[in-house]
């Protein structure tokens, strides 16, 4: 078959025609609808681990709020065994009383150090000396026992106990205690 | 046999050529191309309408979801610290040294031959704590160094069934000068001093030694 010179042309402009809305369709429809549909999908990508970490997040507040209420009674019981005002002024008294109450006359408790607490903020470490001069060994037992069960917030750092010349059955007594108070 | 003649042969010709157009036949192949063209964008689009569709659902939960976290993210700091602040508390009440069964334990271990003269003891740490005691005193019997000793034994087997790393030495243990009386006998004496220390708490576990980064070269 032989083709006219009309043929080719025509031929020819029906090719130059065909490229030209093959590179329109994927310069100008194709590919811009593809980016966008890229760009969609990276988006998604994105936000799925962030919609994650926010419930994370949301799931970790609920499961602190149910402990919180726990931790808070504990701490306002906490706080309720501190007396108000400067620890100087109760500390002594109530230890002394302490004392008193169970048979040991005299407690002398001087305030030797103070420092924040390391661990707790908010809160005091207060290094009180006690000095009891007399007391009997069975009596001394129980009250070291009671003042260790009893104030809990007293832990007893140092101890020292010395049988007296003149009157073997009672000691001399020294102890270091540390008492915790608020800030 | 009869001729047939064709007249219309121009007409046919025209016809046949017609048919034959490369325009004609480039347009239906241009029109065939541009339908399945159509067809793939109108896919695509669909495709990415879901995805837009699903892209603004998960940005509405975010953007509901975003203020919530960042708000609980604050409130869980400030009850995290309360948390944190109870539970130190707790341990710290909890995990005191007692010394009041160190004093109950001291009077069953001591036998009526000895007298404790002084006793000291101080404890330190936080998590894992060490106390140290000494135990100055009279020693009294036929042979008064092995009652101290027999003392120092039994320290050792009371605290060590309660406390770890129960260790005991004499600081000093001498003759001593006077004759004690015990069930109407006169007996020797022995001065000494006893110091234990111990430890309450679990041991910290140990920190790896760094990784030695050096390549040995051979």
């Amino acid at each position: 078959m032989k083709l006219s010179k009309d043929q080719i042309q025509k031929i020819v402009l029906g090719v130059l025609a065909g490229l030209g809305v093959v590179y329109g369709y994927f310069t100008l429809l194709l590919f811009p609808l593809q980016a966008s549909h890229n760009t969609t999908k990276k988006s998604i990508a994105a936000l799925d681990p962030e919609i994650a970490k926010a419930r994370a997040q949301l799931a970790r507040d609920a499961d602190v709020r149910q402990q919180a209420p726990l931790a808070q009674a504990t701490l306002a019981q906490i706080d309720r065994m501190i007396p108000e005002g400067a620890p100087v002024a109760w500390f002594p008294t109530r230890i002394g009383e302490f004392f008193k109450t169970r048979g040991i006359d005299r407690a002398t408790t001087r305030l030797n150090a103070e420092v924040a607490h390391p661990k707790l903020p908010g809160y005091r470490r207060i290094t009180w000396g006690v000095e009891v001069p007399r007391a009997e060994c069975l009596t001394l037992g129980t009250t070291i026992a009671a003042l260790e069960n009893e104030e809990l917030l007293v832990s007893i750092e140092s101890i020292s106990i010395e049988t007296q010349r003149e009157e073997p059955d009672t000691q001399r007594v020294q102890l270091t205690l540390i008492n915790m108070v608020k800030q | 046999m009869a001729l047939r003649i064709n007249l219309y042969h121009e007409i046919d010709s025209q016809r046949s050529a017609s048919r034959r157009d490369p325009l004609k036949i480039a347009g239906y192949i241009l029109g065939v191309v541009v339908v399945i063209f159509a067809a793939m964008y109108v896919l695509e689009l669909s495709r990415s309408s879901a995805l837009n569709a699903k892209f603004g659902d998960l940005k509405s939960q975010f953007d509901q979801l975003d203020p919530q976290a960042r708000e609980a993210e604050k409130r869980e700091k400030t009850l995290m610290r309360t948390l944190e602040t109870s539970e130190k508390f707790v341990k710290n009440i909890e995990t005191r040294f007692y010394w009041a069964p160190v004093i109950e334990d001291v009077v069953k271990a001591v036998p009526r031959e000895v007298q404790i003269v002084k006793l000291t003891g101080s404890v330190q740490g936080e998590d894992l704590k060490k106390a140290q005691m000494t135990f100055d005193g009279i020693a009294a019997g036929p042979d008064p160094r092995r009652v101290a000793e027999d003392l120092r034994q039994a320290l050792v087997e009371t605290f060590g069934k309660k406390y770890k790393h129960v260790t005991a030495s004499f600081r000093q243990l001498d003759e001593g000068a006077e004759m004690a009386s015990l069930d109407g006998k006169s007996l020797p004496t022995a001065t000494f001093g006893i110091t234990i220390s111990l430890q309450v708490g679990e041991d910290q576990p140990a920190t790896p030694p760094p990784a030695d980064r050096k390549k040995r070269r051979g």
